[in-house]
């Protein structure tokens, strides 16, 4: 894990190159140290993507944690407010394979019942492009899971996921 | 040594692009990584050295597909909303997707449902079609999606899944 940490440092925001490069040295090594076990070639290659294998998991599981950080403090900023109202959000990651983030976020809908609490959010993303303020606009669903305010938006349908995996 | 490994695959890697690109199949870099690799190892006579070159084109070749694969999903998303932005509330539209490469073109129906006022932002809830077919043997699948306005186009806007919920996604 910790290897992981240190090349993230360099890395930032292209999980792309993050992916293979974990996988990459993790499967060089695991092949290298197979190899002298033994000369065969077949058993080394074998060893050494089952090693590329177990990193790249090692790599999502990170992966997934830092992006629910942001997930979270969206939905925590959006969980008080009414609809129409507005709030900013921001995250700070400790591990910095995303950038950090801000932006704001308002209720549009609240949808409940005695069972359930949820929120329609729209929020945005701030950059600085070429010195000039941009922002993007999403839509979510939040819903209280007991105390806290959670991202509640589930997967698109598996025919949508073409290009997604 | 490497430097030379790493020259002998950009032939086979080059030629294998193109496999996804018309057939839409995920396992082309794999196959790329494995004939590569195993070419490497052949040429080097270490199977480190050739585990090490097949994984590299393996990475190449993913993330060379993932973004053909992407780019070409968003001009599909970019086409919907396009047709959807200038529509009312109740309003309906075709929309059609044409690639450069004429595979997965795409086309049907779209209606907005809602119009999403805010402080923030100018979106609208919208249900589309993706139709597929002609005459009686048609058919004609049913999708929802937001979008909203940036700047001063339209843009797809629904945000990804809870991370509890991606599953087998990534």
């Amino acid at each position: 894990m910790l290897l992981l940490i240190s090349l993230s440092g360099t890395i930032v925001g292209c999980s792309s190159v993050l992916t293979a490069t974990t996988a990459e040295v993790a499967g060089i090594a695991g092949a290298g140290i197979s190899n002298a076990v033994t000369k065969e070639a077949a058993v080394a290659t074998g060893i050494g993507l089952g090693v590329a294998a177990g990193a790249n998991a090692g790599l999502q599981y990170v992966e997934r944690n830092v992006h629910r950080a942001e997930q979270d403090r969206i939905a925590e900023a959006a969980g008080p407010l009414s609809p129409g109202q507005v709030a900013h959000w921001s995250v700070r990651h400790d591990v910095p394979i995303e950038s950090d983030e801000q932006g704001e976020v308002v209720v549009v809908r609240a949808i409940g019942s005695d069972a359930f609490s949820c929120k329609e959010i729209v929020f945005s993303v701030d950059h600085i492009e070429k010195n000039a303020p941009t922002r993007a606009f999403y839509t979510a669903t939040v819903c209280r899971d007991g105390a806290v305010w959670k991202w509640a938006s589930a997967e698109p349908a598996t025919e949508r996921w073409d290009a997604l995996q | 040594m490497r430097g030379r490994a790493g020259s002998n695959r950009r032939v086979p890697l080059g030629l294998l692009c193109l496999l996804p690109l018309l057939m839409g199949c995920k396992a082309a870099p794999d196959i790329a990584a494995v004939i590569s690799g195993a070419a490497a190892g052949g040429a080097t006579g270490n199977p480190a050295i050739g585990f090490a070159v097949g994984v590299a084109v393996d990475a190449a070749g993913s993330a060379a597909v993932r973004y053909v694969g992407r780019s070409r999903q968003q001009a599909e998303q970019d086409a919907i909303a396009e047709a959807a932005g200038e529509l009312r509330l109740g309003g309906a539209a075709p929309w059609r997707v044409e690639h450069d490469i004429p595979i997965g073109n795409e086309h049907g129906e779209l209606r907005v449902v809602r119009q999403i006022g805010s402080p923030l932002a100018a979106c609208k809830e919208i249900v589309f079609s993706v139709d597929d077919g002609a005459g009686p043997d048609a058919t004609r699948s049913w999708y929802t999606a937001s979008i909203c306005r940036q700047a001063d186009r339209w843009k797809w806007a629904s945000a990804e899944p809870a991370v509890e919920r991606w599953g087998f996604l990534q």
